[in-house]
């Protein structure tokens, strides 16, 4: 019986030995794109403090863009919706409305509220999707194209969009994405800086609780209610420094689903987005890596934080779970699609850095999570480990990510200072010191389950309860 | 190990006491020096209008002026520059540079190593600049950061000498097709300044690369005398210089151009026939018609879209051709014909921009 205590005390503290570290040298790298993000966020406020963006908007150099809209089921907020990008401040930009089958009244709302006329097919088709019923143009809106297809999934409508867009540039927009006045031109000035630009993502932030109106938004808030309102800290850390840090290191690879712009020419080099991928946008990326760097082309993946789109995100625990379940399902999917890349030097910091950090860093950190949770309380009921001892694994563990957490609204304050409200600032703090409690061990949950999802080949999104953007209180 | 999980733990929440601090400290510094920094300019925002309106006198605006942070009067000034032009804007010009700061803050910002100074200075420039600040200029406008570059530019709009001129020009050949467009856009606003340099350079081009850049300036300016510089590019032996002048010919309404257009569709390359196609379309040649309808029938998809478009663009006789086409036996002919007779005005008018 000592015996197995003996080796039961040697696996739980060589195990809980091995996870501190884990998160150590995890959440250290993290640091690391903290510190890569301060020079980069430092470029961008330095550029965007006081930029006259008229001047921009008077010129013809900007590419022109064709923004895509995929639609399924929007009948409520689609009008508000397209009004809203057909009004964004921009040199040249039309908007395409891929209608993905829905089965509400989106397609009689679009018709009535644009005056659609049906024209015939006015494009080779490049990418293949699911069948077309009718093409549409607005005799009140000259910049909009409507597309009614039968319904294949987000990525077959963005597929078509592709190749209906007529402009080099092309933009994803979720339907239920607000995207700010100025955010084009501010996403598209890379370009104006030289940049090889082959995509660009901007920064989501976090909707609910926001004063909007006619889907712009008036007032940036943060919302009361716990769920929404923890996502706000966790969104500015993924953003602002994540991925800031990332542009420094040149691995880039998440440009949001619901917000990103692309060259036209290079998603149709790659077939566009992959249908039946529950994260289309991390796979675009990885494939867009791979394709660009095995025709040699020099090209940036830049994220860019001041353009800023606004997202409703989940309210409910069910549809957060879903949400995150999908995510993480994704990221699964897309590392053992693209297992190749790991470690793989014909890739650059994609193979070498990017992908190894995504496999083990965000990948398997929810199992790793996991494990040390239940070793730990194993230890604990054995009398393996001490009270002190436990505690402070956990604290060590998690601190350290609260304390990354807390920098990220450091350079939100520093910088952009979206949050004009001290009552606002008091609440992010917050619901930063209390992500680790709680919020975050939730995520793992679910993000378990989206292992064994991903085992089952599990590709359903899993339906997503959204208020949406009418009527919103302050 | 629990000794140095321990002191990790004391770390972090010594730093997360010391941050969060450091944060609530700033939120109230940064709110009163926000509003210190919005009433200064709105105050000195008041003084320029009053200034315009004669309600202060020179001698009062540049007391204000000099009462203020130099970042105020940068923020204020690019806001109203951007606004105001024209002897009203020249006399604010006339008092800012006359200002105590503008000396020394702004040339300690324009010599200075730091970009994003530099950038400030060349947006002060912008709205501010004068003959004597050529030389100045002239090295902002070939800075090494390209968002000084880009700031500098606008300078243009203030002054401009062929020297200045042929510098810009030069960077703008030398710069990625987004930046290079923009520093055109920016050129085009000096007018008629730009013909003799740039019909020089189409004459006598340095390299073979730079002509489809210069002719597309070309086509953006417009002016008559540089259609003789555009002809003999059309028969340039490279596709994208052919393209190049196909599409700077559509600025031309002329018969020269015309027939050097319809000449280039039966290119053997369809970028420079769905170019050429576009550009008979922009210069309303009718006597072109005969060979728009042939081009319908293109093997190419966007070579018949052009030619359809464009035949669209010369009105009731581009659309009784189009309408026949779409009767025809012609698949292809009658697909494209009654897809652009399906257009709004609005809608071809948004193709051919």
């Amino acid at each position: 019986m000592s015996a197995l205590l003996q080796w039961l005390t040697a696996v739980v503290t060589t195990a809980d030995l091995t996870i501190i570290w884990y998160f150590l040298i995890v959440n250290s790298f993290y640091a690391l794109l903290l510190l890569l993000a301060v020079p980069e966020i430092w470029k961008h406020w330095k550029i965007t403090r006081d930029e006259d963006l008229s001047l921009y908007l008077g010129s013809e150099a900007l590419p022109p863009i064709s923004i895509l809209i995929p639609a399924y089921n929007m009948q409520a907020s689609i009008t508000d919706s397209v009004e809203a990008q057909l009004a964004l401040d921009y040199p040249q930009h039309e908007v395409i409305v891929v209608n993905d089958g829905s089965t509400d009244g989106t397609m009689e709302q679009l018709r009535r509220a644009f005056e659609l006329y049906e024209v015939p097919p006015a494009f080779p088709s490049r990418i293949v999707t699911q069948p077309v019923r009718a093409f549409y143009r607005s005799r009140t809106q000259p910049h909009l194209l409507v597309v009614d297809k039968q319904n294949g999934g987000k990525a077959d409508a963005l597929n078509l969009g592709i190749s209906a867009a007529r402009y080099p540039i092309v933009v994803a927009v979720d339907a239920d994405t607000i995207v700010a006045r100025d955010a084009l031109l501010r996403l598209a000035r890379p370009f104006l800086l030289g940049e090889r630009v082959a995509a660009a993502g901007g920064t989501v932030r976090v909707a609910n609780g926001c004063r909007i109106e006619r889907a712009q938004l008036v007032e940036a808030r943060i919302p009361h209610r716990f769920l929404p309102g923890i996502q706000v800290p966790e969104y500015l850390r993924a953003f602002l420094f994540g991925r800031l840090g990332w542009n420094r290191l040149g691995g880039n690879l998440i440009v949001s689903g619901a917000f990103g712009l692309f060259q036209r020419r290079h998603l149709l080099e790659i077939g566009g987005y992959t249908s039946g991928n529950v994260v289309e946008d991390l796979d675009l990326i990885v494939r867009l890596h791979q394709h660009l760097r095995a025709k040699g082309e020099p090209y940036d993946i830049p994220f860019i934080p001041d353009p800023v789109a606004w997202t409703e995100v989940p309210s409910d625990v069910w549809t957060h779970g879903r949400q995150r379940e999908r995510w993480h399902r994704g990221l699964v999917v897309t590392m053992a699609r693209h297992a190749r890349l790991l470690f793989n030097p014909r890739y650059g910091v994609i193979g070498m850095v990017t992908m190894p950090f995504f496999f083990f860093g965000e990948m398997l950190a929810p199992l790793v999570e996991i494990v040390g949770y239940v070793l730990t309380a194993l230890g604990l009921g054995l009398g393996i480990l001490s009270v002190e001892f436990a505690l402070l694994f956990l604290a060590a563990a998690l601190g350290y990510q609260l304390l990354l957490t807390i920098w990220a609204v450091v350079l939100e304050e520093a910088t952009f200072r979206v949050y004009r409200r001290f009552g606002d600032f008091l609440r992010i703090l917050g619901y930063a010191v209390a992500e680790p409690f709680g919020y975050r061990q939730l995520t793992v949950f679910w993000r378990l389950k989206a292992f064994w999802n991903a085992l089952r080949g599990f590709t359903h999104w899993g339906e997503m309860q959204r208020q949406g953007f009418q009527s919103r209180p302050a | 190990m629990s000794g140095f999980l321990a002191a990790v733990v004391g770390a972090q929440v010594a730093l997360l006491l010391g941050l969060s601090l450091a944060l609530i400290a700033h939120r109230w510094v940064a709110a009163a020096g926000q509003e210190g920094k919005e009433r200064e300019r709105a105050r000195l925002g008041e003084a320029l209008r009053g200034f315009l309106t004669a309600r202060l006198t020179a001698a009062e605006f540049l007391r204000v002026l000099d009462g203020v942070r130099p970042d105020s009067v940068a923020a204020v000034i690019q806001r109203h520059g951007a606004q105001i032009n024209g002897e009203a804007w020249e006399s604010v010009v006339e008092q800012v540079r006359r200002s105590r700061w503008f000396g020394t803050e702004l040339g300690r910002r324009l010599r200075s190593r730091f970009w994003w100074r530099r950038l400030v200075g060349a947006r002060m420039l912008a709205v501010l600049g004068g003959e004597k600040d050529l030389s100045v200029v002239r090295r902002l406008v070939s800075d090494k950061h390209p968002a000084v570059k880009v700031a500098a530019i606008a300078v243009l709009r203030r002054v401009c000498t062929p020297e200045l001129l042929a510098s810009v020009l030069d960077e703008a050949i030398a710069a990625p097709s987004v930046v290079r467009h923009y520093f055109f856009d920016t050129l085009l606003t000096v007018g008629p300044a730009l013909v003799p340099t740039l019909r020089q350079r189409l004459g006598m081009p340095r390299d073979d690369h730079e002509i489809p850049a210069l002719l597309r300036l070309a086509g953006e300016v417009g002016a008559p005398e540089l259609l003789v510089a555009i002809l003999p590019h059309a028969r340039h032996p490279d596709m994208e210089t052919r393209a190049a002048a196909a599409r700077a010919l559509g600025a031309y309404p002329h018969a020269q151009a015309c027939d050097a257009l319809v000449g280039l569709l039966s290119d053997h390359h369809w970028q420079v026939r769905a170019r050429a196609a576009s550009a008979l379309g922009s210069i309303r040649a009718l006597d072109a018609r005969d060979v728009l309808t042939a081009a319908l029938r293109d093997a190419n998809w966007w070579v018949r879209l052009r030619a359809a478009v464009a035949l669209r663009q010369l009105g009731p006789a581009g659309v009784s051709l189009l309408k026949t086409a779409e009767r025809s036996g012609d698949r292809f002919a009658a697909e494209m014909a009654r897809y652009t007779l399906g257009l709004t005005d609005a809608a071809v008018a948004d193709y051919v921009a």
